[in-house]
């Protein structure tokens, strides 16, 4: 999961707030954090279905693209891609 | 109810389930395996987005798939689809080349479209894919137009239009189903309704609660289907489909989707109610046609999985465009001839420009039956009997004749619509005709600019060089006849800075058949600007064909002393001065433009290097004007030749007016060309 692109604008953007606990079950299109963009903020939601785990803070203001996070389809898999 | 039927009333021939066949298993799971390897491919694209190496935007198929692959799996690669801004399905369903569509999605020189057009211009023209379309409803009149070609050629193709909700509300929907119903044309117009045109719901942006029910205003069936049940698509765009190829006509088939998705990707859709996106994404028509079937899905997505890997993989690494191929494809190459640029063949007579117009067209009608004229009162009098029909021949009499000898399947005329006729000339262009459309008067482009500027002139370009738009547009410019405002205009300074247009403006009967002749036979968008004030001047033009090649001046009289570089009419004009500057010893040369894109550079700065001297004369608005750009050329290549500055003739800043007095301060006179020669002196 990464701070996605959301239309033409291609600099920095930043994580505002995570919307989910750590380990929270997510379902697709609920909200999973909130994102400012050009001074826009905006809900960006999770395409799929799964248990999140966090790998940003608050805060962070970063380029497009930057890995914040995982969703993991089963407990196991989460163990998994922490794993690798 | 013979005609215009929606889900609530039918027809004996169309229902809302379309035909009362069911289908075999089989073809439903074909139909669920295209779904699953659209709905693949458009999962990734959204993955893949995010990351932002992907220039642009994209807008995904996600909740629509049951469209393009129920209605594409009728088709075979020689018919011909037009499409959306949000297009990978109809690609995919049409059978389009995943690792070209990737590779295009990243701007790359390997891409479907070399690059050049990206997500919303896509197009595969192998495939019978003939673009997406990011104008809405852009490519309605093209399907159109492609189903014209089909039609005057016989081959039995048909041709599809997708288009969302939206669109429904353009004009050029409802000129194009028009023009489709009274020429039962073999096309298929397919309105995918989401719901959504990008924030505005359909309950408020349209009159009627299902869009078929505009089929009966045309006299067409219109049916609505559910976009989640694959099945009713897939039998509704077949019995569609078997009208078209039966020569039963065109038909309006509307599917209700769920936009499962925003927009496009990151469109957080404040302005939808979250009950309605969660209603949405229960309309799977992946999952429900899955669980229709008892199938799983996961089997389908692994059977594709290493194809949209493999796309995604290389997609990315093609190369970049050289930037030096920035201009590349604009236009599509000259044909042979004429070599060398050929002498009037066979004997000379004394005819008038109207003449020599309407000879031409009779000469290419005749040595290419691809050749085809359409245009309002091009025949007059259509469909009344021998007496009447064919009466008219054209608003100046141009075309008088041609149906006569050609009959009316390839001398049409058009209601008046048109962004609807030139939209189909411009589809009828790409799929194997040559279409001559008659847009009256140069005023009228307006009305139908889309249709030039952003399809035919566009095209070949954004599709990376696989377009070829063998298209003329004639039509009559020019002031001084007291037409006024909305009937006087020539737009050259509109139509010269359009790449992807040649513009050809002759001034004498002889150029103006070996123009015309040359245009038809050019395979790019060619506008044939014929003005009104020469329409009866004579000359000798032989009688034989000939071309003579587009993008060379003339020159129309020699001289030493200063050059009169001018366009169309004011050839006449300068010639004029030239004469009364003679009588003070001033030696003028006069150079007929000709054509004013591809604009001769080189035949006008070699007279200009010569003389030292320029005044330009052309008839449009000195502001932002053509003379303008010809000043500056001539500036650019000969200024050290130049003893002056380059003087600019040209009409007034405003409209044309209708009193005669002020219509005559208005255009450019031979008066003020003399002024601004003895002004150099």
């Amino acid at each position: 999961m990464v701070l996605p692109k959301t239309g033409i604008y291609e600099g920095d953007v930043t994580l505002v707030e995570w919307l989910v606990d750590e380990g929270g079950e997510v379902f697709a299109g609920d909200p999973l954090f909130l994102m400012e963009s050009e001074k826009i903020e905006m809900e960006i939601e999770s395409d799929v279905d799964g248990r999140l785990h966090r790998e940003a803070e608050p805060g962070l203001e970063a380029p497009i693209g930057t890995r914040i996070g995982v969703i993991a389809e089963t407990p196991e898999e989460c163990a998994a891609l922490l794993g690798s | 109810m013979s005609a215009g039927t929606t889900s609530s009333t039918s027809t004996p021939e169309v229902t809302a389930s379309g035909s009362r066949v069911a289908p075999e298993r089989e073809a439903l799971l074909a139909g669920l395996a295209m779904m699953v390897r659209i709905r693949s491919f458009e999962d990734r694209v959204q993955r893949e987005f995010a990351r932002g190496e992907m220039p642009g935007f994209v807008h995904t198929y996600h909740g629509a798939e049951a469209i393009a692959a129920g209605v594409c799996a009728h088709l075979s690669d020689a018919d011909l689809i037009t499409s959306t801004h949000r297009g990978h399905g109809h690609c995919i369903a049409k059978g389009c080349d995943l690792d070209g569509m990737v590779a295009e999605l990243y701007g790359r020189e390997t891409g479907l479209c070399a690059g050049r057009g990206g997500s919303m211009h896509i197009a595969d023209f192998s495939r019978g894919m003939l673009g997406a379309n990011a104008i809405v409803g852009g490519g309605i009149s093209l399907a159109n137009g492609a189903a014209l070609a089909a039609d005057v050629l016989g081959d039995g193709r048909v041709a599809v239009a997708f288009f969302g909700d939206g669109a429904a509300n353009q004009g050029i929907f409802h000129e194009s189903l028009n023009l489709a119903a009274i020429w039962r044309l073999p096309a298929i117009f397919v309105c995918e309704n989401n719901g959504w045109a990008e924030s505005t719901p359909v309950s408020y942006s349209t009159s009627v609660a299902d869009i078929s029910a505009r089929g009966a205003a045309y006299g067409i069936p219109g049916v609505t289907v559910a976009g989640e049940d694959y099945e009713a698509v897939y039998r509704a765009a077949g019995e569609a489909v078997r009208r078209a190829r039966a020569g039963e006509g065109p038909t309006l088939l509307e599917v209700k989707v769920a936009r499962i998705r925003g927009h496009y990707i990151g469109d957080h859709q404040q302005y939808r109610p979250r009950d309605e996106r969660q209603e949405a994404r229960g309309r799977d028509p992946v999952a429900l046609l899955a669980e229709r079937l008892d199938e799983d899905v996961a089997p389908y997505r692994a059977a594709v999985a290493g194809e949209i890997d493999a796309a995604f993989e290389t997609g990315p690494q093609g190369a970049w465009p050289d930037a030096a191929t920035v201009e590349r494809d604009v236009y599509a190459p000259d044909p042979p001839g004429p070599e060398p640029p050929a002498a009037a063949p066979g004997a000379e007579r004394e005819i008038t420009f109207l003449e020599a117009v309407n000879e031409a067209l009779n000469q290419a009608m005749e040595a290419d039956e691809t050749v085809i004229t359409l245009g309002e009162d091009i025949a007059g009098g259509a469909g009344l009997g021998e007496k009447h029909e064919g009466a008219m021949g054209g608003t100046f009499g141009a075309t008088r004749g041609l149906l006569a000898t050609f009959g009316p399947a390839r001398v049409r005329d058009t209601p008046i619509s048109e962004a609807g006729f030139v939209g189909a000339a411009t589809g009828a262009a790409l799929a194997g005709l040559r279409p001559v459309a008659d847009v009256m008067w140069a005023s009228f482009m307006p009305y139908c600019f889309d249709q030039v500027f952003n399809q035919a002139a566009k095209m070949r370009y954004m599709f990376g060089g696989q377009a070829t738009v063998p298209l003329v547009l004639r039509m009559a410019v020019g002031a001084g006849l007291r037409a006024a405002g909305q009937h006087s205009d020539t737009l050259y300074q509109v139509f010269a800075g359009v790449p992807g247009l040649k513009v050809v403006v002759p001034s004498t009967p002889a150029d103006a058949k070996g123009l015309l002749l040359r245009a038809i036979r050019d395979d790019n968008p060619v506008l044939f600007l014929e003005h009104m004030g020469l329409y009866r001047s004579k000359g000798l033009v032989a009688a034989d064909p000939y071309e003579i090649a587009l993008g060379r001046a003339a020159c129309a009289r020699p001289g030493d002393d200063v050059s009169l570089v001018a366009v169309g009419e004011c050839t006449l004009r300068a010639l004029d001065a030239a004469e009364q500057l003679a009588t003070d010893g001033i030696s003028a040369e006069v150079i007929d433009v000709r054509t004013i894109a591809p604009l001769d550079a080189e035949g006008i700065c070699a007279s200009v290097a010569r003389t030292g001297r320029a005044v330009v004369v052309e008839e449009s608005p000195r502001r932002g004007g053509l003379a303008a750009e010809i000043a500056a050329v001539i500036t650019e290549n000969t200024f050290a030749a130049l003893s002056h500055p380059v003087a600019r003739v040209t009409a007034a800043n405003s409209p044309v007016p209708f009193s005669p007095p002020l219509e005559d301060a208005w255009l450019p006179a031979a008066a003020d060309i003399v002024a601004a020669a003895r002004a150099m002196d």
